[in-house]
């Protein structure tokens, strides 16, 4: 079948082929190339490696690679196009204009006549070489004859120009993850629920004629391959007007009445005359087509997103959009093997630094004009690529984010904000948004000082004006970077030996350490590690970049038992691995060389560089003058708690073996966390596809990081293919979705979507961050709970339990009143969503800012609906969930709560109860809780599919449930999966399970869910239950605090308010809790809330109580705030992260919403620390309908699995997850169940050498200082 | 090589590395043994790199629609619901679309209005009253089958150019007690069995341009199409033949219509659009414009100025054999017009209060009043406001409309309100009774005190066929009502309006009976929409309403002191493909 598809299409394809140029040929004489270039050198003159070869043995004509007709000549006496000598004249833009062409007829007439003229002339700029800015799919459209006259290399037709030498790389290339970008497609439908296979199936890739096309692989993989990853073959992207929707917003739902599938009606509304289609006014039909999944708008939006935001666009297929620095490159081989200046940093683009970042040209070809972006350095192919060819691409979340090699990443739009936001705030009209979005999909961008691009191209010279952070000079995709600096838990600076970098001292930024990775500091580039298999593919299908890596750490610096092998070993290694000692850089020279016992890398980009590449076995070596006393102890450590470490420990008995954790678990300086990025649909946007076809539609989307930050760390299991060892895990493109439609009425706001598994798509992966350091690593304390036991919140961060900092409060702060439940908008609705009152909206929105002090800081809107006494909130997808005393426990419809169509915002259901029922009636609901706030769907994770095919562990039962605590019925458990669905006409909520086992529960107030494991204030004390099974509780134990109010839990801690104030109970062991002597006294404490290392009690009378219990046990009051008595009343509080910033929401009973910040670049420059002192500022407020009783938390975004391993959020990669409960324990729990804990002091007696009592030398070297002899 | 020595060469070779690496420095000599090769790691599971003389295909698959049959996505073109070629879900080639739908609407509807006795003949012996037997059945099926012609891209760009085309296949049957109100001759009976083929929509709709990266357009559309002049059918809601110029502005914050009318003669029975027929010499210019967010978040307001010039002055009967045109009223001389409609709609809510409104102010002139027998002016108004709030499920509306009567049918100004082709969205719409059913003004005229799907009581000949007549004795109208969304799949909605006319004096005159009472009554009516699958290929709708009648209705209609009630029954059921 396959054979006369092929056939087929060849015969298809023949006659286009007939038109074209003969391909290259492998071998010629010179003469023969000479005729095919004779015409072309009559203009051109010379060019910098005439044949693109630097070596000379390659001999080929002009024509050869780019066809068109070399033997055309300048006419005699016409004048030479003499662009390199026209200055170019300053427009204001920093562009230099497109030089003025030789106006000259004849030569006009010869060069028409030699080239090959484009299908589109003017899009090409005809006939200029400049490369047009987001060119995307024009070269889809054009013949394949310019194709080839413009970039030979280009994939479409690089088999013509490059094939008879190339062939097999040519062939692994559009194979290759980065011409085919499956890792980004099949990550973004599975984790948006829209394409159920996690072994990916669709990928770019085209014909020659520029068609959709299937890519096959060569072999049909056998299960070894399959289970290395390797994919059979990729589909085109199927158009998003025909997939199903996979998010279960209501506007997805089936009802739709009068939406149709055709584009809707403009200015004549009701016109069928119909009345039982008539458009409601207040209640406008929000369903997305009145037929059934994939017609109409009712369809998978998140595709329209790949289409036409620029995510990782553009890939390989493509040219570069050639428009702003960081985005100037070519397409095909060219697309890295010939460079543009792109970035002034020479740690970046090494010798090609010093050609700035504009894409110019300094080719010695006269016709080609200097000056003016757009242009390739030089005709001229290389094998040395700087890191900042490689930056184009891969400066992007879900493109593997090299950023971080580099030590940036990407900007939070707060630091050092008043010199990027102007002093005006900006009112772009849609040509502009629209202008500066196809550059930058930021939604912020066009208010910004960068939607410039003059501006852009400098940012970084503003670095020694900056107070808060230093920018990288590269800016793909029109984005800035910030610079990753050496800081402590608290957010200092620190320089290298560790010791904290003021932050007014005007040098810090050069004191404190970059981290960059250790690699680049040393000279290295990407290509330095990445060779030519790594670089190219190996001729089959991945959808994973790990998959398709063949490099190892060990591979060039062993392990610390064994020097490198230097053949590669990675899962793309070719069996016995590629014998790296052969490998040969672009001078001749081995790239890799022994001399003496040092291992020396010779550079790849620097000619003449070369360095010593650290060999692990002689770090860890006593008598070796490179060992490294911190080093050894970590690579050799013992397992169990002894912490003896040292030669003498046999491999076997190995804490850290390379066999079941990566060399970066440790050597990982910071990890990027992209915890939120906002999509925003809107309807009215006429964007072109960026792929395939092209052509303008409408909906465009604008791409919005929110909480990027290098603060947090986890550790999970990697894919299948690395064997499920040990790696850092990162948070991945947490996604919230919102839609505008036509008449701008947002149909659903800021929904997280959930993934093709049911697992909450707030995304996690392990991730390879290329930040290896050799001192700034992790340390014991890092992943080990502390000998001090001060790092309670690092522990439940690395576990992926979530820290409580991060979370995502958004457009709506959600308040439990004394009758029902209310909304605030608390935030801008455009992006950059500032927090009204805060930092960034004294910057970004200026003039909005004021009106909000105008007003007295009173936020302008919200929306409530009556209901009970609701002291429990929790709002998850498009639902409020909340108990409310004697009104019992309901679910309120908050889907239309920012329509500005739907006069009732919130409601209980849209039908009545024999149609829709979420209430329950309790005797007295006092409390709830959902086991996650992410939004979920347990019933799709079932099935051969899931468990097998896509390696996808099962949900844990409580997931499929609500708690509800009753002061007299007890705990209620409610099976809520039916509003995660998608179905509208089977919610029905019941009992499933009412428990209160000889009463001890009586009295239930608050619940605290940790995984299976519940903790219940209640009159007895605080009720341990084991929820294991939820329809049968079982009684842990009750510890004897009688008065608790509240409690919240951190890994081993659970923080408890009563009568007294704070108590802090040691739940290592939750069937055996053990209540602390901590005590923290308080008058009113009534909830608490732990971010990180700092507990918030709502404190009543007193406000808000901030206590730092960064060591639990002995908890400190760190300040009570009141705002100068404005919180009269705090019932409650929830913290959560904008952008850089920390914010408190606080329920302050009568005196309705308070919203505090807690950290700011001008209140506490440390704010990037892990867990910088807080800085309160009381910013916004509004009064309630009601007394402000309590808050939703906002949504988790570095949870990943409860306490109890029961994992929530989504992993890439097959096979990859969080960890299971044993696993998590064997970090902190001997195997009887005992804590253990770690020092990174090096001691002295933990040392254990081949032979202990003689190994005096080595006991001496033990102090020696890393790096030192 | 024995594992064993492979494993013993690898301790060797890594204990010996400086020394085979220098040994690498050197060129091999003759008569000496290399160094032994760095051994490999062990990895039993790597692949080697495919041999690149196998094939290597990039195969063609440019039909990126049809990709998603391989996940599952089938064309079903039986089933309407589903995803399918024929719906306009996929493009039958290149970026043309195709849509096909088919709607069937049948409707059985016993009813009960006052109705004369037979005045030649009558369908009994010995009837001697004016008034017949009110009751009355109407049994009416409509097949709508339509074809668009797209191209573009389904929804997701206004089409650059769409082609439809929906014929309507009808039979109707209609029985009665009373001779002579089928068809004006008599000896007809009291049934009638009917069956007509009209074109309900055939235009051309092209996309002039785009005028903003928001995707504001401009379009046009001539032929037979869909017209709404605003939100709830007040003023003209029909199909008919137009050339409109539309289009939008500003984020789509602004939507006008330019458009000029001329309607199309309707089949009298099936109210079908016949083209066999000359067009009727009734022209409309309208120009409104439509803007969203004013005067607050939300509210939908329209301006509107409409000009409609009527110069239909030939005697023109409808299918029964009843003159329609000029009505059977006054001196029944044919008369034209002119009328400039200044109209102020609203469609939103104002907070929690959902407001639907409208207001027009018409003037012109007419060439002929029916009564005084000259020119007259003509300056009318009208309101009407439906607002609500919605309780979750639950919506409660209040429905207020006037329409100004004529307090002089003699004087030089036509002061009664007329629409030019109404069928009005308010207080229950079609469920209600007054609204439902067209009433003869018994004894007056040929005439019908309200059309059937109007609410004014405009004494037209007929609704679709007649012309305006702004000499009428006005209306007020106050409801309430409720729509209750019991279940997704039902709606129940209840109505209760009580109505006024606003100056009987034409009436009086028409009926040379005095001091007709303005009390038309209470009009109450319950429908229960229920859609069995949830979605809208198959809609049921039963609704029943009774007209309860007031003094006025009492004066014009019941001679007997009995209170009678009249009853309108609508059973609607929709089939859509």
């Amino acid at each position: 079948m396959r054979a006369w598809l092929t056939l087929s299409f060849l015969l298809l394809a023949a006659p286009a082929f007939a038109e074209e140029a003969p391909p290259a040929p492998r071998v010629q004489t010179v003469e023969a190339a000479h005729d095919k270039s004779a015409g072309c050198e009559s203009c051109h003159t010379k060019s910098d490696a005439p044949s693109m070869h630097v070596n000379p043995a390659v001999i080929l004509g002009c024509a050869d690679c780019h066809g068109g007709n070399a033997a055309v000549f300048r006419p005699a006496g016409s004048l030479a196009n003499v662009g390199a000598l026209v200055p170019p004249a300053d427009d204001g833009t920093g562009h230099a204009p497109a030089i003025a062409h030789n106006p000259d007829a004849a030569y006009r007439k010869a060069m028409e006549t030699a080239h090959v003229v484009p299908k589109h002339k003017e899009a090409w700029r005809w006939p200029s070489s400049q490369k047009p800015e987001r060119s995307y799919t024009l070269l889809n459209e054009e013949s394949p004859e310019f194709v080839r006259f413009l970039n030979p290399s280009d994939y479409r037709v690089d088999r013509d120009a490059c094939g008879a030498c190339h062939l097999p790389i040519i062939q692994a290339a559009e194979r290759s993850l980065m011409a085919t970008g499956a890792m980004l497609w099949g990550g973004a439908s599975y984790n948006n629920g829209i394409v159920p296979l996690k072994n990916y199936v669709l990928g770019e890739a085209y014909t020659h004629e520029g068609l959709a096309g299937s890519i096959h692989s060569p072999v049909v993989p056998d299960a070894a391959m399959l289970k290395r990853g390797v994919l059979p073959a990729l589909l085109p992207l199927p158009r998003w007007e025909v997939i199903p929707p996979g998010d279960v917003f209501r506007v997805f739902e089936r009802g739709g009445r009068n939406i149709s599938t055709e584009f809707p009606e403009i200015g004549n509304p009701n016109s069928s005359g119909d009345s039982q289609r008539v458009e409601e006014d207040g209640r406008p039909d929000f369903h997305q087509s009145n037929r059934g999944p994939g017609t109409g708008l009712r369809i998978a939006v998140p595709v329209i997103n790949i289409t036409k935001t620029r995510l990782n666009d553009p890939m390989m297929w493509f040219l570069g959009t050639n428009d702003q620095p960081g985005d100037y490159r070519s397409s095909g081989c060219a697309g890295c093997h010939v460079i543009y200046a792109n970035d002034r940093d020479p740690a970046h683009s090494g010798p090609y630094a010093k050609f700035g970042n504009l894409g110019q040209t300094i080719t010695v070809d006269p016709t080609i004009a200097k000056g003016e972006s757009g242009h390739p350095l030089q005709h001229q192919f290389t094998r040395s690529m700087p890191t900042s060819q490689c930056m184009v691409c891969h400066m992007h979340q879900p493109n593997i984010f090299v950023n971080s090699f580099m030590g940036y990443t990407m900007w939070d739009y707060e630091s050092d904000a008043p010199s990027m936001w102007p002093e005006k705030q900006q009112y772009p009209d849609a040509a502009t948004t629209r202008e500066v979005n196809d550059r930058n999909p930021e939604g912020a961008a066009p208010r910004g000082k960068w939607a410039n691009v003059e501006f852009l191209e400098h940012v970084s010279e503003l670095n020694p004006t900056l107070k808060n952070t230093q920018f990288a000079d590269y800016h793909g995709h029109g984005w800035n970077f910030r610079a990753i600096f050496k800081q402590d838990r608290k957010g200092n600076l620190l320089d290298a030996a560790g010791k904290v970098v003021p932050q007014d001292d005007p040098k810090k930024f050069d004191k404190a350490v970059h981290l960059s990775s250790i690699h680049m500091d040393k000279g290295m580039h990407c290509v330095d590690c990445h060779f030519s298999q790594d670089g190219h593919g190996n001729g089959l299908i991945y959808g994973e970049a790990s998959a398709a890596i063949e490099i190892q750490c060990v591979d060039c610096h062993g392990t610390s038992r064994a020097y490198p092998s230097l053949h590669t070993s990675g899962p793309a290694a070719p069996p016995g691995g590629r014998d790296l000692t052969t490998l040969r850089n672009q001078d001749g020279s081995l790239r890799f060389e022994w001399r003496g016992n040092q291992l020396i890398q010779r550079s790849a980009v620097n000619p003449g560089l070369e360095w010593a590449v650290s060999l692990v076995k002689d770090t860890v070596d006593p008598a070796n003058p490179r060992y490294n006393a911190k080093a050894a102890r970590a690579k050799l450590m013992s397992m169990g708690t002894t912490m003896q470490w040292g030669p003498g420990v046999a491999s076997a008995d190995l804490a850290h073996k390379d066999s079941e954790m990566m060399c970066i678990t440790c050597h990982t300086s910071w990890t990027t966390s992209c915890s939120g990025c906002h999509l925003p649909i809107e309807a009215n946007w006429k964007t072109t596809r960026q792929h395939y076809e092209g052509g303008e539609t409408r909906n465009y989307a604008t791409y919005n990081p929110q909480v990027a930050r290098d603060d947090m760390f986890f550790l999970g299991r990697n894919s299948t293919v690395k064997g499920n060892i040990i790696a850092p895990v990162r948070s991945s493109s947490a996604l919230i979705l919102s839609s505008t439609n036509i008449n701008r009425e947002r149909i659903y706001v800021q929904q997280p979507p959930i993934a093709a598994s049911g697992f909450s798509s707030q995304a996690f992966a392990p991730h390879y961050p290329h930040t290896e350091r050799t001192t700034e690593t992790k340390t014991c304390t890092d992943c080990h709970v502390s000998d001090k036991d001060d790092n309670n919140a690092i522990m439940a961060q690395l576990l992926m339990y979530g820290t409580n900092f991060p979370n995502f409060v958004g457009y709506n702060a959600w308040v439990g009143t004394g009758d029902g439940v209310e909304g605030v908008k608390v935030t801008e609705w455009d992006e950059p969503q500032a927090v009204i009152g805060s930092y960034l909206q004294r910057y970004a929105y200026p003039d909005y800012f004021k009106a909000h002090q105008d007003r007295g800081r009173e936020l302008p809107e919200s929306h409530s609906h009556s209901g009970g006494d609701t002291r429990c909130i929790q709002m998850r997808g498009e639902y409020l969930y909340t108990a409310a005393g004697s009104d019992g426990f309901r679910v309120f419809d908050i889907a239309a709560i920012a329509n500005k169509g739907v006069s009732e915002r919130i409601i209980t259901a849209p039908f009545s109860a024999l149609g829709h029922d979420t209430h329950l009636s309790t005797t007295n609901a006092t409390c709830m809780a959902l086991p996650t706030n992410q939004s979920i769907a347990p019933s799709r994770n079932v099935g051969d599919l899931m468990r097998k095919d896509n390696q996808e562990q099962a949900f844990d039962e409580i997931y499929h449930y609500a708690f509800v605590t009753d002061s007299v019925e007890g705990l209620i458990a409610v099976d809520v999966d039916t509003l995660a669905d998608g179905e509208p006409r089977n919610n029905f909520l019941k009992r499933a399970v009412t428990w209160n086992e000889n009463g001890v529960l009586n009295g239930a107030r608050h619940i605290t869910i940790a995984g299976s494991i519940f903790y219940i204030a209640a009159d007895k004390g605080v009720v341990v239950l084991d929820m294991h099974d939820p329809l049968q509780p079982k009684l842990l134990n009750v510890i004897d605090l009688p008065t608790a109010q509240a409690t919240a839990l951190q890994f081993r801690y659970l923080f408890v308010t009563d009568a007294g104030g704070l108590r802090v109970v040691d739940v290592t062991d939750p069937a055996h809790p053990k209540l602390t002597a901590a005590r923290v006294p308080l008058a009113h404490a009534a909830r608490v809330y732990v971010a990180r290392t700092f507990a918030y009690v709502a404190d009543g009378a007193d406000g808000i109580a901030i206590i730092d219990v960064e060591r639990p046990q002995q908890p400190k009051l760190y300040q009570l705030f009141n705002a100068d008595g404005q919180i009269k009343d705090a019932h409650d509080v929830v913290v959560g992260t904008t952008n850089a910033s920390l914010f408190a929401y606080v329920a302050d009973g009568a005196a309705g919403l308070k919203v505090i910040q807690l950290t700011s670049p001008s209140s506490q420059p440390n704010f990037y620390g892990f867990s910088p002192d807080p800085k309160p500022e009381l910013i916004a407020w509004r009064k309630t309908d009601a007394p402000a009783l309590a808050l939703s938390k906002g949504l988790d975004r570095d949870r990943a699995v409860d306490e109890t391993g029961g994992q929530i959020a989504v992993f890439g990669r097959l096979g990859s997850r969080p960890f299971t409960l044993p696993e998590m324990q064997k970090m902190y729990l001997t195997p009887g169940g005992k804590l253990w804990s770690v020092t990174d002091e090096i001691r002295r007696q933990d040392f254990k050498s081949t032979a202990p009592a003689k190994s005096s030398a080595a006991d001496q070297n033990l102090v020696r200082k890393p790096g030192g002899s | 090589m024995s594992l064993r020595l492979r494993s013993a060469l690898l301790t060797l070779g890594v204990l010996l590395a400086p020394t085979v690496a220098s040994a690498q420095e050197e060129f091999q000599r003759p008569g000496t043994t290399p160094a032994a090769p760095e051994p490999a790691p062990v990895d039993n599971g790597a692949i080697a790199a495919p041999s690149p003389s196998l094939t290597y295909e990039i195969l063609p698959l440019p039909d990126r629609n049809r990709i998603i049959e391989t996940l599952g996505v089938k064309d079903n073109p039986l089933n309407p619901y589903a995803q399918s070629t024929l719906k306009g879900d996929r493009p039958v080639f290149d970026d043309w679309f195709v849509t096909l739908e088919v709607l069937s609407d049948t409707l059985v509807e016993p009813r009960s209005f006052p109705v004369p006795s037979g005045a030649v003949t009558t369908a009994r012996p010995g009837e001697n009253d004016k008034f017949g037997k009110p009751d009355q059945l109407v049994v009416n099926e409509t097949l709508l089958p339509s074809l668009s012609i797209t191209k573009g891209d389904t929804t997701f760009m206004p089409p650059e150019f769409e082609f439809r085309f929906t014929p309507a296949i009808n039979y109707n049957y209609a029985h009665v007690e009373e001779l002579g109100l089928l068809r004006a001759d008599p000896s007809k009976g009291t049934n009638r069995n009917d069956t007509f083929i009209g074109i309900q929509e055939a235009f051309l709709d092209y996309h002039l341009r785009n005028v903003s990266d928001r995707f504001d357009f401009d379009s046009i559309r001539v032929g037979i199409q869909p017209i709404n002049l605003d939100f709830r059918g007040f003023l003209f809601q029909d199909d008919q033949l137009a050339a409109r110029l539309f289009g939008n502005r500003a984020n789509n914050r602004f939507q006008y219509n330019l458009e000029f009318i001329q309607r199309v003669e309707k089949d009298t029975n099936s109210g079908l659009n016949d083209l066999s027929q000359p067009l009727r010499r009734d022209y409309t210019a309208a120009a409104n414009l439509f803007v969203q967010d004013l005067p607050v978040e939300g509210m939908t307001t329209e301006f509107s100025v409409v000009h409609n010039w009527n110069r239909e002055q030939a005697f023109y009967y409808d299918k029964n054999g009843f003159l329609v045109r000029p009505a059977a009223i006054g001196d029944e001389r044919p008369h034209k017009y002119n009328v400039t409609y200044f109209g102020l709609n609203n469609d939103g809510h104002f907070g929690r209060v959902n407001l639907s409104s409208s207001a027009y102010y018409v003037i012109g002139n007419d060439s002929h009043n029916t009564f005084s027998q000259g020119k007259a002016n003509i300056r009318a108004y009208f309101a009407a406001a439906e607002p609500s709030i919605d309780f979750d499920w639950i919506r409660v509306r209040a429905s207020a409309l006037y329409a100004s009567g004529d307090h002089d049918p003699y004087g030089k100004t036509e002061t009664g309100f007329d629409a030019i082709q109404e069928n009005p969205q308010i207080a229950g719409a079609d469920t209600s009774y007054w609204i439902r059913q067209a009433i003869p003004l018994i004894g007056g005229g040929g005439v019908n005190l309200s059309s059937r799907n109007g609410v004014l009581p405009s004494l037209r000949s007929s609704g679709d066929e007649g012309q305006s007549n702004f000499i009428n004795p006005g209306l007020t109208l106050f409801g309430v009502g409720t729509d209750l969304d019991i279940l997704p799949e039902l709606r129940v909605s209840f109505n209760a309006n009580h109505l006024w006319f606003n100056d009987t004096t034409v009436l009086n005159v028409l009926r040379q009976q005095p001091g007709v009472h303005d009390d038309i009554g209470w009009d109450l009516s319950s429908a229960v929409t229920y859609r069995p699958f949830d979605t809208q290929n198959v809609v049921l709708r039963l609704s029943g309403a009774m007209l309860v009648p007031g003094q006025g209705f009492k004066d014009l209609y019941i001679s007997e002191p009995t209170t009678r009630v009249y009853y309108s029954v609508l059973t609607n059921i929709i089939l859509k493909y």
